[in-house]
């Protein structure tokens, strides 16, 4: 494992600037996750650890050594692609044994450590199998597996979770945590999914249109964000967000916008006033326009004047669909944020 | 309702498929069959009339050192134009692959070989072959090389006929490879890198398996063009000097035509098609075990 060190990373394409300037430091062997929306330059900034793409301008350094102009091979990486990558015409053996076969690792540690990566995946069964006899799944662990192997002191994860369906996308998510566990290699995680960022990382990066928004751990960005963007989209469902001159509470003179969580926020008939053990105010009133049932929680959307604002309930009392509802709130729980976005 | 449909569609595709099956059956199934019918008579060349004589063609051309010596030419022109034109046109569209610019302006310049005629190619190339004033000689003598006379000397003929073809097939090749090399993902290639592979062993352990099915394609269509070459054997040769590049195809066409021996030339046909049969075959098996492993 080794620290990864982004000093002044800017690239660009042609006149598309995709990362305008980017400083991000990843300690050795920790678990940080790249977030943002798509086209935000987070696989970009993956491939230039990578060595696929070279920045610009700015130092990438992997340890104590810049990388600029060390080739993929040399900067001690795996990479797990989203699409797998895998070789199709060689068995699972051949993919998890091809790095080592290219570094002439002597056989007897290839059999080794292919033999405890498939042990630790449940590769065993599969070893003779070519990718296209494979599962979605069995193809992301293989994929996993064939990084592993090499025992890299960086290990890059391109949205590996994204081809797959929901409940294998939890399996291996687990999968990929309990691997960091063993491996205890640096890892860089790309996803625009925050629950795997959340899940899954130490830290979490989160980027948009190339920039740096906010750098910290799951908590701190969650109950901490910075601006408004992180606020959006760190949390599901997604903060509300009402303009601060239309609710009544006593907010900062720069507020423009108001933001609370979902999970915070009660939704009552109008003939009852919410109960709780904090005191609440009322944010506003509306009509309910979608009721999710989840099962051990339910979203219930409000139209409030122009916003729609979503409360995730735990009782059994569930407004229905239309009802006039009045939403509540913890003042404690509001953020503001400024015309620019940043947080007051 | 259902079972009017089905007569309907069937009626449908029928109608679609007339048209070729109309001229396939005019221009090639009625002459195979009947080629075959013509190779167990003895037709006369003026009368056409015919005379069954069983396998006795056959048995002649079996005989005929001059039949053997053609299939000898034949097997050899495919030697030495199939494995230069896949192997160059491969190495030029895997160039072509890595080097975006001007990719567009080098695939035109390589396929207009290709648009022009075999007896244009074949026009050409007599020009560059001429011992005396063509180029090919001229800038052999640059590097102090005596060139030889090309299509006069009997080692010779056969090499600058199949220099001529490869030159005229690459092109066509390149495109098939082209097509090949963008349908491999980039990241399996991206994957390799990072595995540690070079340029050269991403080509040879992940690009190459993974064009095993063009690359047999390829072959194939080279090996059946190249048995059936003739355009420019008849420009350049005519099968000539004493036979040296008198191949199968040219060895059935003086027969049919020049010494209208019917029936000969249609028992060449046949076993013509029974070699390119066999040859296909086997790279089809040999190709599918090297895919399959």
């Amino acid at each position: 494992m080794a620290k990864v060190t982004l000093q002044s990373i800017h690239k660009s394409f042609g006149p598309v600037i995709i990362i305008p300037e980017l400083n991000l430091e990843i300690e050795s062997g920790e678990f940080v996750a790249l977030v943002g929306p798509s086209g935000c330059g987070k696989s970009t900034l993956l491939r230039m650890v990578a060595g696929l793409e070279d920045p610009t301008r700015g130092t990438i350094r992997i340890g104590d050594r810049s990388v600029n102009n060390v080739s993929p091979k040399e900067r001690g990486v795996a990479m797990v692609f989203q699409n797998y990558a895998l070789y199709p015409h060689m068995t699972v053996r051949e993919n998890l044994g091809f790095a080592l076969k290219m570094s002439k690792t002597d056989s007897k540690e290839a059999a080794r450590r292919i033999q405890e990566a498939s042990e630790i995946l449940g590769l065993q069964e599969l070893l003779e199998r070519r990718p296209s006899q494979l599962s979605g799944g069995q193809k992301q662990r293989v994929a996993m597996g064939r990084a592993m192997v090499r025992q890299p002191q960086v290990l890059l994860f391109d949205e590996p979770l994204s081809n797959l369906d929901a409940q294998l996308r939890i399996k291996v998510r687990s999968e990929i945590a309990l691997l960091h566990k063993r491996v205890k290699s640096t890892v860089i995680y790309v996803t625009h999914d925050q629950v795997e960022a959340m899940t899954l990382a130490d830290r979490i990066a989160i980027l948009n249109k190339g920039n740096l928004e906010q750098y910290g751990t799951p908590m701190d960005v969650y109950h901490h964000p910075k601006t408004q963007f992180v606020a959006s989209f760190i949390g599901t469902p997604p903060m509300n967000f009402l303009p601060a001159v239309s609710i009544k509470v006593n907010s900062p003179s720069a507020a423009s916008v108001a933001g609370f969580r979902p999970e915070v926020t009660r939704v009552q008939s109008l003939a009852s006033k919410a109960q709780g053990g904090a005191p609440l105010v009322q944010l506003g009133q509306g009509r309910v326009s979608l009721v999710e049932p989840l099962g051990s929680t339910t979203h219930v959307h409000v139209r409030v004047g122009e916003s729609m604002v979503v409360a995730e309930i735990r009782s059994d009392t569930i407004p229905t669909w239309d009802q006039e509802v009045s939403v509540w709130l913890d003042p404690k729980e509001l953020f503001y944020f400024n015309s620019q976005g940043a947080r007051i | 309702m259902s079972s009017s449909r089905s007569i309907k569609n069937t009626a449908l595709a029928w109608t679609l498929l007339l048209p070729t099956l109309v001229i396939l059956g005019l221009f090639v199934f009625y002459p195979a069959v009947d080629s075959f019918y013509l190779s167990l008579h003895e037709v006369d060349a003026f009368s056409m009339k015919k005379v069954f004589i069983g396998l006795d063609n056959y048995k002649m051309l079996l005989i005929s050192p001059e039949y053997w010596q053609s299939l000898q030419n034949s097997v050899m022109f495919t030697i030495m134009t199939v494995v230069p034109s896949v192997v160059l046109s491969l190495a030029a569209a895997v160039a072509l692959d890595a080097n975006p610019y001007f990719r567009n302006l080098l695939r035109t310049i390589f396929l207009m070989p290709v648009a022009v005629s075999s007896a244009m190619a074949a026009m050409l190339w007599i020009f560059f072959y001429n011992p005396s004033s063509g180029y090919l000689n001229y800038l052999l003598e640059l590097i102090h090389i005596n060139g030889p006379n090309w299509l006069g000397d009997g080692k010779w003929a056969l090499p600058a006929v199949a220099i001529t073809t490869v030159w005229k097939d690459i092109g066509f090749n390149v495109i098939f490879f082209l097509a090949g090399l963008a349908s491999i993902p980039n990241d399996v290639r991206e994957a390799a890198a990072i595995d540690g592979a070079n340029a050269w062993q991403r080509f040879w352990f992940v690009v190459l398996p993974m064009l095993a099915p063009t690359v047999l394609f390829v072959a194939v269509v080279s090996v059946i063009n190249s048995f059936q070459s003739f355009g420019q054997i008849h420009i350049l040769t005519q099968g000539g000097p004493a036979g040296s590049t008198n191949v199968m195809v040219y060895n059935l066409y003086r027969d049919a035509f020049q010494n209208f021996q019917t029936g000969s030339a249609s028992a060449q046909a046949v076993i013509l098609f029974v070699v390119m049969l066999i040859a296909t075959l086997i790279q089809f098996s040999v190709a599918k075990r090297q895919i399959r492993s």
